[in-house]
């Protein structure tokens, strides 16, 4: 291929969405390893409310629950619309 | 002639006279309702749960804030526009995620990390990181001295501090850190000292 061809704006254009696509997977990733912390979290609070019962412990866990399924909704979302 | 509630006769004049806690976070619960440690005793009943002064956690409150206002400046700047649309729509939920599962954490981490006096012993429960906990307790006649420490100004303050519990069991030392109303929790514990050396 010609040294030219390479420079070329249209090239540039393509290093630039290349870039892009990269950082998307990387954020991807990033909310993958999210994930993993809220089921982490859905685990301890499991074993804290197992430990100290308290009046609270339906919220808590509704909340840790929550947690995990908008953590999950916001994968698929992303998914949907960085990656198609 | 009417019964006298039993919780108001078994316990020491301090105890029978504060009054019942009635809210699940506060952070000086005395005989907390409905609340309860997989550990209990029969006949043992939790008489004061204390939890760091609510004040002590306003790191995380200022955090949080600071990290609303972040996707605020950032939509107000010109990078955001050069941006697709969805991409900051999908950068900003994540965020939002990210900070409701931060602050969510730090309440657990308040919640559920608590020193208790009850009728037999102290309990102290540490949730030191995601997944491991340190239990300790002690009876009350191993109990050998308390002392309490105040915390700097903001102690003074917001009436917070520490108590150290000294005892001659395997855990030698019980620190409850910036706990409320140090000198009321100083003599509760006395107070329970004193009835086990009565009986």
């Amino acid at each position: 291929m010609p040294l030219g061809s390479l420079l070329s704006p249209t090239s540039i254009v393509n290093v630039n969405d290349l870039l892009f696509t990269a950082f998307k997977v990387l954020f991807l990733m990033g909310l993958i390893f999210y994930l993993v912390f809220s089921l982490l979290v859905l685990r301890q609070e499991e074993e804290m409310s197992s430990t100290l019962i308290t009046p609270l412990r339906g919220v808590i866990r509704l909340f840790g629950f929550l947690h995990v399924i908008l953590t999950i909704a916001v994968i698929l979302f992303s998914y949907q619309y960085l990656l198609h | 002639m009417a019964d006298t509630p039993h919780t108001q006769t078994a316990y020491p004049e301090l105890i029978a006279n504060t009054p019942q806690s009635k809210s699940a976070l506060d952070s000086f619960a005395v005989r907390p309702p409905n609340t309860s440690f997989n550990f209990q005793l029969d006949q043992e009943e939790i008489l004061l749960m204390l939890r760091q002064h609510p004040i002590t956690q306003n790191k995380w409150i200022l955090v949080a804030i600071l990290m609303v206002a972040l996707p605020i400046l950032f939509l107000s700047t010109s990078l955001a526009n050069t941006l697709p649309s969805q991409f900051v729509i999908i950068a900003v939920m994540s965020w939002f995620l990210l900070i409701s599962g931060l602050l969510f954490e730090a309440f657990l981490d308040w919640f559920y990390n608590v020193d208790m006096l009850t009728s037999e012993r102290i309990v102290q429960i540490e949730f030191t990181s995601l997944l491991f906990k340190n239990i300790s307790t002690a009876r009350l006649e191993k109990i050998e001295d308390v002392t309490v420490t105040s915390s700097g100004y903001e102690g003074a303050l917001f009436d917070f501090g520490n108590v150290k519990v000294q005892t001659a069991g395997a855990t030698d030392e019980f620190e409850f850190d910036n706990v409320p109303h140090t000198n009321k929790v100083s003599t509760f514990i006395n107070e329970m000292l004193e009835e086990q050396e009565n009986k």
